[in-house]
């Protein structure tokens, strides 16, 4: 047999007996179909309409963000320039003269507040009106002053330079210098001891060198401790004197003699300690302690450009729509791998399904 | 093989008064269709009938949710008739596995009369369900490779492979048997 009578024999097959026919006509009718159904959806059009669809719509709510967004006026802070930082930051204080009462609020970053001390307001590159602080007249003070200047790059020598012979010329002497003048950015830091009735002239000087951007002033009063160890000092030699009387006696008895000998040294001691400090708090007294650093001045920050309301617009609807483009790339990184997951899933599945009837049907 | 279903779904979405086709008319006009797709599927005439008439219940109860946008009638009778006749394979299997297990012996099926030549009948009889299933898609029914692949769930190359399979080792058994 031929395959054409093989295909003709096959299509001759009779068609369902009547009983089926009869079991089939008496199926109860379905129920009233739905005419209206969801469209057949075809990838390639639904995506051919929904994607420029979609960037209509970010792209409409980016506009109106930006829109809603710019309106009224708004005031934009202008941007601040880059500092210098010598390891203290920049602060701020109340502005008040060195008085004798105690100190007030925030602790400045250049050292501890003690005693009286006056601190002036800064702006970060706004130099500040030169103003010494003067040291009492009558009175022994602990002076010490710091100093933030902004100089040219090219000047930074010099005015190490001319900072040392300020203090010099005052009477004074440098404790240390640190000049560093790497690339385009420099600095120098200069320790100056000067005498405390020249500090307030060797301030004003040394601010002429550039524009001060920092200055702290603290002044301690020492008069009280000189006093003490003064009077402690005066107590120590009238007792020594008496023991010495003492001792010159000849009736003395050993033991006593041996007794006050041991005070004696003690007392002599002790007397050549306080000497030591009452020294040391008029020398302290005598020499101001003056902190300079230099740093070299940056180019100029550009003034902030106002943008009208259409440059703010465009500005916030840029902004909205990258933030619409990141929202989207998460998304698509978060669910992208459970999706692929998912089909892959849902594929493996059907694959294993196709294969076991394969296997069912060719076995049976 | 002439092409039908095209012609097909394009009537199937409107009647001639621009519905949607009734359940009753879309029975009427397939059901030998269905009959001979199972009958030379399970080469058992009562069987078909059986699996023809739960394959019309089974269209009833989804008649709701076919759309004849995307397939014929004919098409989506086919697959239900299809997945009734693997559900059938399927407790067959699952039947015989027992009785296996069991040590029962297997019942003897009768010789079937499906109204062809005995030679051909036998030359069917040896042929695996799924070429048998080949046959009756492509032949019987004489659907296009594109609707028989989507049927069966492989490519229509591959589908047009089993076909000529189907058919050569039909010839083989056919001359064997001479």
């Amino acid at each position: 047999m031929t395959t054409d009578q093989i295909v003709l024999e096959l299509r001759a097959l009779p068609g369902a007996p009547d009983a089926l026919r009869e079991r089939v006509r008496a199926l109860p009718q379905p129920r009233v179909r739905r005419e209206w159904q969801f469209p057949a959806l075809n990838v390639r059009r639904t995506l051919f309409v929904a994607a420029p669809a979609a960037v209509a719509l970010a792209l409409g709510a980016a506009a109106m963000h930006g829109v809603l967004s710019s309106g009224g006026q708004r005031i934009e802070k202008a941007a601040a320039p880059a500092q210098v930082n010598h390891g203290g930051s920049v602060h701020r204080a109340l502005r008040g003269e060195a008085s004798g009462s105690a100190a007030t609020t925030t602790t400045p970053s250049f050292g501890a507040v003690t005693g009286q001390h006056a601190m002036t307001q800064l702006t970060p590159l706004t130099p500040l009106t030169p103003r010494a602080i003067p040291p009492s007249t009558t009175r022994l003070n602990r002076y010490q002053a710091w100093l933030r200047v902004q100089v040219e790059r090219d000047k930074l020598s010099s005015s190490a330079t001319q900072a040392m012979r300020i203090a010099r010329g005052y009477g004074g002497y440098v404790a240390s210098v640190d000049l560093n003048t790497p690339g385009q950015r420099g600095r120098a830091s200069l320790l100056l001891r000067v005498p405390v009735m020249k500090v307030q002239q060797a301030v004003l000087r040394l601010e002429t060198l550039g524009a001060v951007t920092a200055q702290h002033v603290r002044i301690q009063d020492l008069q009280r401790q000189y006093d003490t160890q003064q009077r402690q000092i005066e107590k120590l030699r009238i007792f020594i004197a008496g023991l010495r009387a003492r001792l010159a006696s000849p009736s003395l008895p050993a033991d006593e003699r041996l007794r006050l000998q041991y005070q004696l040294e003690q007392a002599t001691h002790s007397l050549t300690v306080k000497t030591r400090a009452h020294e040391k708090t008029q020398r302290e007294g005598t020499l101001a302690t003056i902190s300079v650093a230099f740093s070299v001045k940056h180019a100029a920050a550009a003034a902030p450009h106002h943008r009208g309301r259409l440059g703010r617009t465009l500005g916030d609807a840029g902004h909205f729509l990258i933030a619409e483009l990141a929202w989207l790339l998460y998304a698509l990184i978060v669910v992208a791998p459970i999706a692929a997951l998912v089909a892959l899933v849902v594929f493996g599945v059907r694959a294993a399904r196709r294969g076991s009837d394969r296997r069912l049907l060719e076995g049976a | 093989m002439r092409d039908v279903n095209a012609v097909e779904t394009l009537a199937a979405g409107r009647t001639h008064a621009g519905r949607a086709p009734s359940f009753a008319s879309v029975a009427e006009r397939h059901l030998d269709d269905v009959y001979r797709y199972l009958l030379v599927f399970t080469r058992d005439p009562a069987l078909a009938e059986d699996l023809t008439s739960e394959t019309f219940e089974r269209a009833l109860r989804a008649w709701r949710r076919f759309d004849p946008r995307r397939a014929s009638p004919r098409t989506w009778l086919c697959a239900l008739a299809r997945n009734v006749a693997l559900d059938w394979f399927r407790s067959e299997q699952r039947r015989q596995r027992r009785e296996r297990a069991a040590a029962e012996p297997e019942r003897a099926a009768a010789a079937p009369d499906l109204g062809l030549s005995p030679e051909l009948e036998r030359a069917l009889a040896k042929l695996s369900a799924a070429d048998r299933e080949i046959l009756a898609l492509r032949v019987v029914l004489e659907l296009d490779p594109e609707t028989t692949a989507r049927l069966i769930g492989v490519t229509p190359t591959a589908a047009t492979t089993r076909l000529n399979r189907a058919l050569q080792r039909l010839e083989e058994r056919m001359n064997d048997d001479d």
